[in-house]
């Protein structure tokens, strides 16, 4: 391989670098603006990642299966979509509970989150941790009531929007 | 016929040492290649040796005073320098200072990545600085999946998400041949090694949340890498523009599978899967783990019986060995998936005994094939076997019983000593009776 060609391949993979990066954030940033926003409730315990940092881990009153889903037990990693409705303090609490996902074009009443079974047989949304500045995990850790705005969008994916400590906005 | 190709091949490894060592310029060294070229035979290990060869020539070139060595100085420097460098912005990520505001950060990471390549790039292509340049193409790599980890902490993906790590391994691959860089392949091994850990807790969901059974569940996975990254070493040895890269992925894949049986001869994970319901084990393999599996052996396999095909008629070829070691990890894939079926129990002390065999194998195949790395390998397993199982042993089998395993064991390898003495006698006797010049070096190789 010349140098030329060699210079070329290497502007290709460092150009193809660029463009997935700025893609992984455009869509994540897409979805972040164009779902529907609800509230969850959550209780947060707080550990470190190696490459990420400090986060808090979030485990949703939501996350729980109902008794008629438990005879026989969902196998791990199948799919459970949850649909929530609005409860007069503002927070989304979970109606129903179905086995897998719902039909495209289906009216199935409402606003759903979409949730993977885990070993614990407890659901996992994809929203379970929530980064934070260093060493602030204390301030989630000790507070009374914390809540997490997600951005469902229509397919019942949900990305974190923000989380809310004792009703205020985290922002150590 | 076979002593001759044995001492071309040995020739050429002592030429690369020479020069690494200093003792020989690099016009030296083409000058003694130039002048047994003509007798000698063609085969993948002399392909290889030439590559590493002309490698260490072409390093010379830029070289300042003080030889090879001086170059590889430089590069270590260069690339411990970029190393730091790039840990210093994963920690700077991790810390996720909110004194600038995200979208900034996130700006200045992926511009900072595109600089870096651009600095590098430059030195290592037009300045011809080739290792600052390709330390800092390897900087850039790691700001690469600094970045990726950056986006997933602004977008809050699931920490430890599956997917980062292949993300980052995919992107650094192609790097890695581009620059012709064996640090930035080994980045990328590592990589790829990380990315099968990570992929897996989708991939044993029977074993998630018990951390023994699941790195129990882990061991067919790493295997199979072990012996994939073997033959892709073997194959690659063959072709002169690869050649550079092979002994880099044998020292992956045999480290990979030496880990899993070194991990597997602990009596605690060993008992994993007997601790849990093994059908529950055994039904939480997901088909992307057997498509791990069976994609895996089927191109370790291809590719060594090519190999294997391709060396039938060279004498002296070290395809048997090679085959043979494949196979062996294949049968130890098939021993631990066993294990994970029926119970595994049994098999701590078999991969210990394999673990034993193994080192001595490679000893073995060091000292015929005179490679000393391989050599170095088995004894870094030996000492780091040997201190972790007598803590472990003693504990188990209580002293007596653990002094006697100790005592016959180290016989056994006392009487192999002396067997590769007499071995290293006979050879150098034929030295001095004219009959094969070569064997005083294969002496010294010890």
């Amino acid at each position: 391989m010349n140098l030329r060609a060699a210079w070329l391949l290497f502007a290709i993979v460092v150009a193809a670098q660029v463009i997935g990066l700025s893609a992984f954030a455009g869509i994540r940033e897409a979805k972040l603006r164009s779902g529907v926003e609800v509230i969850l409730q959550t209780v947060p315990v707080d550990p470190r990642s190696l490459l990420q940092g400090d986060y808090a881990i979030l485990d949703y009153e939501i996350a729980a299966l109902p008794d008629y889903l438990q005879d026989p037990p969902p196998p791990a990693g199948s799919t459970v979509s949850v649909f929530l409705a609005e409860s007069d303090n503002g927070v989304w609490q979970a109606v129903d509970y179905r086995a897998g996902r719902p039909l495209p074009g289906h009216d199935h009443g409402g606003t759903y989150i979409r949730g993977a079974v885990n070993a614990q047989g407890r659901l996992n949304f994809g929203i379970g941790t929530y980064f934070i500045p260093e060493g602030t995990g204390h301030i989630i850790e000790n507070a009374a009531d914390v809540k997490v705005a997600v951005s469902l969008d229509a397919d019942g994916r949900a990305v974190i929007k923000r989380v809310i400590v004792d009703g205020d906005e985290f922002a150590p | 016929m076979a002593d001759r190709a044995d001492f071309h091949r040995r020739l050429r490894a002592e030429i690369a040492g020479w020069q690494a060592d200093g003792l020989i310029s690099a016009d030296q060294a083409a000058a003694i290649r130039q002048r047994y070229a003509a007798a000698a035979p063609a085969n993948a290990a002399d392909i290889k040796a030439d590559a590493d060869a002309a490698v260490d020539a072409d390093s010379a070139v830029d070289l300042a005073p003080g030889g090879a060595i001086g170059n590889r100085v430089v590069s270590v420097i260069a690339i411990m320098g970029a190393s730091l460098i790039g840990l210093g912005i994963i920690a700077f990520i991790a810390s996720n200072w909110s004194d600038i505001p995200q979208p900034a950060r996130l700006a200045l990471l992926i511009i900072g990545t595109l600089a870096i390549y651009a600095v590098g790039g430059a030195l290592r292509y037009r300045w011809e600085y080739a290792r600052t340049g390709t330390a800092l193409i390897l900087l850039g790599a790691i700001a690469y999946g600094a970045s990726l980890h950056l986006i997933a902490q602004i977008y809050q993906i699931q920490v430890n998400h599956p997917n980062l790590v292949p993300m980052w391994f995919i992107g650094v691959i192609p790097l890695a041949y581009i620059v012709r860089a064996r640090a930035i392949l080994t980045l990328a091994l590592a990589l790829l090694l990380a990315s099968v850990g990570f992929r897996a807790q989708e991939w044993a969901v029977g074993a998630a949340f018990y951390d023994s059974a699941y790195a129990f569940a882990l061991g067919p996975a790493y295997l199979t890498l072990g012996a994939l990254l073997l033959a892709l070493g073997r194959l690659q040895s063959r072709y002169a523009p690869t050649a550079i890269f092979a002994r880099i992925f044998d020292l992956a894949g045999l480290m990979t599978a030496a880990a899993v049986v070194y991990a597997l001869g602990f009596n605690a994970l060993a008992d994993a899967p007997d601790n849990l319901d093994n059908a529950l084990l055994w039904n939480g393999l997901t088909p992307e783990y057997w498509t791990l599996l069976g994609v895996g052996w089927a191109a370790a396999l291809s590719a060594t019986g090519y190999v294997a095909w391709r060396e039938r008629a060279a004498a002296g070829s070290p395809a048997r060995w090679e085959t043979a070691a494949i196979v062996a990890i294949g049968l130890i894939t098939a021993a631990a998936l066993l294990g994970l079926a029926y119970g595994a129990q049994w098999l701590w002390w078999t991969f210990n005994l394999v673990m034993l065999a193994g080192i001595i194998t490679m000893i073995a195949a060091g000292y015929r094939w005179n490679r000393a790395w391989l050599i170095n390998l088995a004894v870094a397993l030996f000492a780091v076997t040997l201190l972790t199982r007598y803590f472990e042993l003693g504990i188990e089998w209580g002293l007596l019983n653990q002094s006697l395993a100790f005592i016959v064991t180290g016989g056994v390898l006392l009487a192999g000593g002396l067997g590769l003495e007499m071995l290293r006698r006979r050879m150098v006797r034929s030295v001095h009776a004219g009959r094969n010049i070569n064997a005083g070096q294969d002496g010294s190789a010890l």
